[in-house]
């Protein structure tokens, strides 16, 4: 009952992981692409640890894999917001922004 | 089955990073490809059953390779933006590679590196060929001789007893390496640095959850060090890491120090297996080095703890150091 | 149990293969830290499959170093790009904001 349980909350994990790839690469600009790391990978984390933790051996265990995915939740979500707020700054200010090459040598 | 697929999944995925990370024209990928490379490769040591290598490696290179590739990246970035933009024509340097023109300045360099870095591999070539086929190396003597030392994992007993050598010369290269970079840039310069705050609370709140935690770990892992994979080089980087993270934000770090007590706690390490060595010695009872087997375990803990210290610190100020080079005016 | 996690870490490499697209393609820097960083998630989650399905409890622990520094890098980024515009031509970026506000 309770690898069942683990099995389905895994698929579901790596569903949530693949569905962020996917993101990844097929949304259209990089604002849209943070999506894909804040909300589908963290679900996907979020599932894979629950999973885990629902077939660990000790409580230790669980608490070390719960504590891990909360770092990480909390992690993910600061780098996106400092992510986006870089990009918005760069594409306001009128010496960068995307549009301009990136450091790019001659060969 | 399954695990061969996993295997060749991970070499597949090192050798395309490695790949694209050398034919990379835009040192921006080739800066994050690295850090992704030391991902791959920390999940490579997990496979080869390497626990301690993988923990030094995730804490390497996800921590502070990627903040000192970042930083010297941004250093020099805008420098050669400006030379793109004046002159197209102009070759920044740096960006010679040996399928280029002989004319390229940096040529002979780079003959010259792929020289020393061919006689390497040739020479770990040889030493692996001279292996035995058969046999474990020193597994099995170190396992014999484990209760010895009072210790259960065999890697810190090699790095803390039995060759105890070594590791304290390594602290002596960590301690060279800083004096090296204390010369060339002013051991005040450390502190006179202007700290930026930031302008996040969000950052900041973050900040102020992770400093307890890398802590936490710190302990965690030198606790660990003498039943299972840690120990205090991968205790000090994580120390290090929230160090440099406590400094990037504009929070009390190494910087803040006095001057006595950064040296103090820079040569702690070095000190405590030197005042070690110099007790055996004139004790005479001991070899050099050599410590009661009862005390062995606290003897090691306290070792350990004075080596991360050091590393912590160490590394800390030196990446701090190579980090704010362009807060100057 | 264990070869069912060891295949889920499979695939779970396979997706982070697929998403070195993004890093070779760019086209922004912040595109490929993005993927960078997806990485990171990713990679927590390998490692603690892998610490199941290898029954090797040391594994865990580099899951949690992970965790922790994975924010080293990006801050590093953030700030230095910060430090580098506030230095060149802007008094502070916030201010900066705020005239631009008042433009509109």
């Amino acid at each position: 009952m309770i690898a069942a349980a683990a099995i389905g909350l895994c698929l579901a994990g790596a569903f949530f992981f693949l569905a962020g790839t996917v993101g990844l690469l097929r949304f259209p600009d990089a604002m849209s692409r943070i999506h894909a790391l804040t909300k589908a990978d963290n679900l996907g984390l979020g599932l894979i640890a629950l999973a885990l933790m629902l077939t660990s051996q000790s409580l230790a265990e669980m608490l070390k894999i719960l504590l891990i995915w909360l770092v990480a939740l909390a992690a993910s979500s600061t780098i996106c917001f400092l992510l986006g707020r870089s990009m918005q700054r760069r594409s306001q200010s009128p010496s960068g922004g995307d549009a301009q090459p990136l450091v790019r040598y001659r060969h | 089955m399954l695990s061969l697929a996993f295997d060749l999944l991970l070499a597949g995925a090192l050798l395309l990073v490695s790949w694209r990370l050398l034919q990379a024209s835009d040192l921006f990928q080739a800066t994050v490809l690295f850090i992704s490379f030391g991902l791959f490769l920390a999940l490579a040591w997990v496979r080869l059953q390497a626990p301690d290598i993988a923990l030094a490696e995730a804490a390497v290179g996800a921590g502070l390779a990627g903040v000192l590739l970042i930083g010297t990246f941004k250093r020099i970035e805008p420098q050669s933006r400006q030379n793109h933009d004046a002159n197209d024509d102009v070759q920044p340097p740096g960006a010679c590679r040996l399928d280029q023109a002989a004319a390229c300045p940096g040529r002979f360099h780079y003959g010259m590196a792929g020289g020393c870095a061919g006689m390497l591999t040739l020479l770990l070539a040889l030493a692996v060929m001279d292996l035995p086929r058969q046999g474990t190396g020193l597994t099995e003597i170190v396992a014999d001789n484990l209760e010895m030392v009072g210790v259960d994992h065999p890697v810190t007993a090699v790095l803390l007893a039995f060759r105890l050598y070594d590791t304290w010369l390594e602290l002596g290269v960590l301690l060279l390496a800083l004096i090296g970079v204390f010369g060339v840039r002013g051991a005040q310069d450390l502190r006179s640095l202007p700290a930026h705050p930031v302008d996040a609370p969000v950052l900041r709140g973050l900040v102020l959850l992770l400093g307890p935690l890398t802590v936490l770990v710190t302990v965690h892992l030198l606790w660990l060090g003498d039943h299972a994979p840690g120990g205090a080089f991968q205790a000090g980087v994580v120390l290090a890491a929230g160090l440099v993270l406590f400094r990037l934000v504009g929070l009390p770090s190494v910087d803040r120090l006095p001057r006595v007590t950064l040296v103090c706690l820079v040569v702690l390490g070095f000190a405590t297996i030197l005042l070690l060595a110099v007790a055996t010695t004139l004790l005479s009872i001991y070899h050099p080095l050599e410590y009661p087997p009862l005390w062995s375990k606290t003897m090691i803990l306290t070792l350990e703890a004075a080596a991360t210290v050091s590393i912590g610190v160490t590394l800390a100020a030196l990446v701090i150091l190579v980090l704010v080079v362009d807060e100057e005016p | 149990m264990q070869t069912f996690y060891l295949s889920v870490a499979c695939f779970l490499l396979l997706t982070m293969i697929a998403g070195l697209l993004r890093v070779f393609v760019g086209p922004g820097q912040e595109d490929r830290l993005v993927a960078v960083q997806l990485f990171g998630t990713t990679g927590v989650a390998v490692l603690l499959l892998l610490g199941a399905a290898l029954d090797a409890p040391a594994v865990r622990n580099t899951a949690m170093v992970f965790a922790v520094l994975a924010v080293l890098a990006v801050v590093a980024f953030v700030q230095s790009t910060e430090n580098a515009t506030r230095g060149k031509d802007r008094p502070s970026g916030r201010e900066d904001i705020r005239n631009r506000a008042g433009e509109k």
